[in-house]
């Protein structure tokens, strides 16, 4: 009876669209002919799927341990020091610079004739033991993906570094300093009382780093449109993509198989935390 | 409790169903009768833009190069010669002011053409507006605005006369009175914009600016309180025009207030303003014309005068129902002028019906074409489809594949039969996979090339140009050859006429086609650039982008435009790309265009110098598709949608909207008679500026198309059989490669290789 309420909101705003997508999955779109499973067999079949689907996996798979090693390796120097407020609100200025800024700062940096190949290049002119530096169109190369890669950390390290902080402070400090009288070294400390005791953390901090994967969508649209180099097309391009070619019965096809593969990464989550 | 626990339950449910039972159903309403219906009041011969009204319902019809004429209660008019027209020295009346009696006051520009010194005061403000004054008996005096509270130079916009004869008028930033006998100014309050109405109301003057009302006592000479509401009203409604005017109904003071979005009331002194007329279903809502002059009638109807001659009379139709039982709703990207008359028009023609004219980016906001195509399909993923759909700059294989539009043979099969359409221009739509018409060009733009016949005689491939422009630059070294200023300006003018022959019928690029195209345009942009140093491409830039590029226009659309590029008098370049946007002011554009340029090249036998053709490029035959209409399968009203596809495809609709609207380029019409028509008609506004001087010195005032070019001109309609249609995937990368190809990051071969890439991923989709 209490979760009748609750109950009925999740009804209503999740699980019936869900159900609705589920039937469309199944569907054509226009004219809402039953295909059984085709939208699936497409979607499974289609080039730019798979290309959407590795380039996703390389991004989440560089970016999340780059992202959150980073962090945590910023946060455990900064944990003893003076200025620290200073220098984590100083580090979180990336989160408040409005995605439009971030671009254009973006474009300044890497663009053809941008601050990057500027540099390179003087540097290569000025130093002749070097080979000579020709300009790269980073967004149209491999290093797109770097670029990316950068621009996340460049991002979100702040936000995380307070996260393994908030972490950090609610150690006991007595077991630390019982385990340094008792002669254990920083590798000892790290190994046996922080790392152990930041599990909590790494769980959170891992969440969102994904999450942040996901999100940073919108600035690697504004600087690569929609159809941006191969190395950086990514399931939300696609899925974007083909709700303006009115590709319905495939996108409901798609988000039905990525629910379900979440799911099961969840429960296979759930199961290793039990 | 468990009984409690189910009377909960049960009541919970009954709520819910209750809640949802009215979701989505629909109910047989009584509309009440009765709204506000709009007819056309026939003007008399002239171009009128302006209506002084009188209070006993006669008014003064005057245009800015039209003499003032009288018009009784009764319609019947003559014209009061005051003998100002005459004046030679009035180059532009920019203002007038009419009085009651027919005294009237003018405010002109000095004619300082080819009088250096004086056009120099005139640009830095050193002298301003003359201004003149006309009494009743048509004795005319100069007015020279002087005194305290006027500044020297500022210029009176707006004028306007109390019913005792008193002169008003206003400046950007003050209301005057003026002594129309010795032109001594007194300025009674500053505002903060330009005042564009004023209304009298016993002692007190309501001036009003597009953001506010200034209520002003004449008696007292003081400002009086403000009105929020009416403040409100303003700011929010002016846009496009908005007039005034004052009645008397029921020993009331109204102010009536005519906009675009309806006719409004006001009580004098109240705080409400209410719609009496819904802008959608009157000419107000008409967003080609701005209404004017606003006039209370005795019998309860009102006059209407709007920009471009043209005057309604609104009446109350007590046997129309208050709002239309039934509602067409049409769809476009952008706005569309062709399509928002052929909605009045259908209107008039069915009261029943309400035509909702919806465009994704209106301009008022910054929705890009990407989000408006989101919400259109958000909205079809609804079920909320519109009846009929303009599919420029969509991607109709698309929207057909997935079943939104409806097929269109059976409605175009007649006028094919007829031979009342170009075949080949219809035809040019059907998709191949299907075999199936889904849309249908109105209008459409021809690729044209016109320049020195040395250079291009006969010839209009792609390599033939760059050939050509390779002739131009021996002989002219210096100087631009095309009327490009920067790289895309090249790629927009040469693509639409190659883009077609890049995709093969399975949709596979053709990575040589698309080498070639960039190695062409590269020698092309390069030939241009050879022309000029770093500095004096520059001032090329910066020159044409100053006095030609008007803000709202592109740059590459002024190179397509013939007739714009006459008007600009260009005549610094030695070739022209564009397309032939109109019928007949383009084929006057193509002379006046030829005349500045041999004038330029100081050429005497203009005929024998110059030279225009088709211009093939890539694909040959080439037509650029505009206002492509489509009908939606799911349309709430498939009959009225069809009903509506052929009021678009008619004689009358296609030769008025040319009759309304010479001067604007929606494109040549696909219907054969009616671009025949548009041909020859004699109508002096299709030439009126298209005058020109050609090199020997002679005077043309107006130019007609001969039957030598009419039938060159209807030759290549027949011709035109490979469609263009901007806005695809391909021309966008093509494009944003191009710049780079053109600016020498990439080779052609490179620019080829990338756009391939960038499809593939599209291809994949």
């Amino acid at each position: 009876m209490f979760l009748l309420p609750g109950f009925s909101g999740v009804m209503v705003f999740y699980l019936l669209p869900f159900l609705e997508v589920v039937r469309r999955s199944f569907l054509k779109s226009g004219n809402s002919a039953f295909v059984g499973i085709e939208n699936y067999r497409t979607v499974w079949g289609n080039g730019a799927f798979v290309l959407a689907v590795r380039n996703t996996f390389l991004y989440m798979a560089v970016g999340v341990p780059l992202l959150m090693g980073i962090s945590l390796i910023l946060s455990l120097l900064l944990r003893n020091l003076l200025l620290r407020r200073r220098l984590v609100s100083a580090m979180l200025l990336p989160m408040a610079v409005p995605a439009a800024v971030m671009v254009l700062t973006l474009q300044i940096l890497i663009d053809r004739q941008g601050v990057i190949n500027g540099v390179l290049t003087k540097v290569s002119e000025q130093m002749a033991a070097l080979p000579a530096f020709a300009a790269i169109d980073y967004l149209n190369t491999e290093w797109a993906l770097v670029v990316v890669v950068c621009s996340f950390l460049w991002k979100n390290t702040g936000y995380m570094v307070i996260l393994w902080l908030a972490g950090l402070a609610a150690l006991p400090k007595e077991v630390e300093e019982a385990a340094q009288v008792d002669g254990a070294n920083r590798w000892q400390n790290w190994h046996y009382i922080i790392r152990p005791g930041l599990s909590g953390s790494f769980f959170t901090v891992g969440m969102l780093s994904v999450l942040q994967i996901f999100k940073s969508y919108r600035e690697v649209w504004m600087v690569a449109g929609s159809y941006p180099q191969e190395h950086i097309y990514f399931l939300q391009h696609l899925l974007q993509n083909w709700y303006l070619k009115l590709e319905f019965d495939r996108m409901a096809a798609l988000t039905v198989i990525m629910s379900l593969v979440l799911l099961i990464v969840c429960l296979l989550l759930q199961k290793r935390l039990e | 409790m468990k009984k409690k626990v189910r009377v909960l339950l049960f009541i919970m449910v009954c709520v819910m169903c209750a809640a949802f039972s009215g979701c989505g159903g629909s109910q047989e309403e009584e509309i009440p009768m009765g709204r506000y219906a709009d007819r056309e009041v026939k003007l008399p011969p002239g171009t009128f833009d302006y209506m002084h009204p009188c209070p006993d319902g006669s008014y003064y019809l005057y245009g800015l190069d039209t003499e003032l004429t009288y018009v009784d209660a009764q319609g019947g008019s003559k014209a009061k010669d005051r003998g100002w027209e005459k004046n030679a020295n009035i180059h532009v009346k920019y203002e007038v002011g009419v009085a009651d009696n027919g005294a009237a006051v003018f405010a002109y520009a000095p004619r300082f053409w080819n009088d250096e010194e004086l056009e120099a005061r005139w640009l830095s403000g050193d002298i301003c507006y003359l201004y003149f004054y006309v009494d009743e008996k048509g004795e005319k005096h100069a007015l020279e605005p002087h005194g305290e509270g006027y500044q020297k130079g500022t210029n009176l916009n707006t004028f306007a006369f109390s019913p005792e004869g008193e002169l008003y008028a206003a400046s950007d930033h003050a209301v005057y009175r003026v002594n129309v006998e010795t032109g001594e100014v007194e300025s009674l309050f500053a505002t903060e914009k330009q005042v564009k109405s004023m209304v009298f109301m016993g002692d007190v003057m309501l001036a009003a600016d597009d953001g506010k009302a200034y209520f002003y006592d004449r008696a007292e000479g003081k400002l009086l309180d403000g009105n929020g509401a009416l403040d409100v009203f303003l700011s929010s409604h002016s846009s496009g025009g908005l007039v005034m005017a004052l009645g008397d109904r029921e020993n009331e003071q109204i102010l009536y207030m005519g906009c675009r979005t309806g006719l409004y009331r006001y009580i004098w002194g109240g705080s409400v303003i209410e719609q009496i007329a819904d802008g959608q279903m009157t000419a107000l809502g008409d967003t080609q014309r701005s209404p004017r002059a606003l006039q209370v009638l005795d019998n309860g109807a009102f006059r209407v005068m709007f920009s471009g001659n043209y005057m309604v009379e609104m009446y109350y139709d007590e046997t129309l129902p208050a709002r239309p039982a039934k509602e067409l709703t049409v769809y476009s990207l952008e706005e569309n002028g062709w399509i928002r008359y052929a909605g009045q028009l259908f209107q008039k023609e069915h009261p029943d019906v309400l035509v909702r004219y919806e465009t994704g980016m209106d301009g008022d906001n910054a929705v890009s074409r990407e989000d408006a195509l989101r919400n259109l399909n958000t909205r079809l993923l609804a079920g909320d489809v519109p009846d009929v759909i303009v599919m420029d700059q969509m991607d109709i294989e698309q929207y057909a594949d997935k079943g939104v539009l409806r097929e269109l043979d059976g409605i175009l099969q007649p006028y094919l039969d007829d031979g009342i359409l170009y075949q080949n221009i219809v035809e040019g739509m059907r998709m191949t996979e299907k075999n199936k018409i889904y849309s249908v060009p109105m209008m459409v733009y021809l690729p044209l090339w016109l320049g020195e016949k040395m250079y291009l005689d006969g010839e209009d491939s792609l390599e033939d140009i760059v050939a050509g422009m390779e002739k131009a630059r021996q002989k002219h070294p210096e100087g631009a050859i095309l009327y490009t200023l920067y790289p895309k300006d090249v790629l927009l003018q040469t693509m639409p006429v190659c883009l077609p022959a890049w995709t093969g019928e399975d949709g596979s690029l053709d990575v040589e086609k698309l080498t070639a195209y960039y190695q062409a345009v590269r020698r092309m942009w390069e030939i241009d650039c050879a022309g000029f140093d770093d500095a004096g491409r520059e001032a090329w830039q910066k020159n044409n982008m100053e006095w030609y590029a008007p803000e709202d226009m592109d740059m590459a659309d002024i190179g397509f435009n013939f007739q714009y590029a006459a008007q600009q008098n260009f005549g610094e370049t030695w070739l022209q790309l564009g397309f032939l946007m109109t019928p007949q002011v383009g084929m006057t554009g193509i002379h006046v265009t030829k005349a500045n340029m041999a004038a330029d090249w100081q050429e005497k036998e203009l005929e024998d110098t110059v030279t225009y053709d088709a211009y093939t490029g890539q694909a040959g035959n080439v037509y650029w598709a505009r206002t492509i209409v489509g009908l939606c399968e799911q349309g709430k009203e498939p009959k009225l949608a069809e009903e509506y596809m052929n009021l678009l495809l008619s004689d009358p609709m296609m030769r008025k909207w040319w009759l309304d609207k010479p001067r604007n380029h929606s494109g040549l019409t696909i219907r054969k008679d009616s671009l025949g028509d548009i041909l020859d008609i004699d109508n002096i506004e299709f030439g009126q500026t298209m005058g020109f001087k050609d090199p020997t010195g002679v005077n043309h005032p107006n130019f007609w198309p001969t039957e030598e070019e009419k039938q060159w001109l209807y030759q290549m309609m027949e011709d035109a059989s490979c469609c263009y249609r901007p806005g695809t995937m391909l021309e966008e990368c093509a494009m944003e490669v191009g710049v780079r190809v053109l600016e020498g990051e990439l080779t052609p071969e490179e620019g080829a290789k990338e756009v391939e890439r960038k499809m593939a991923i599209a291809m994949e989709e």
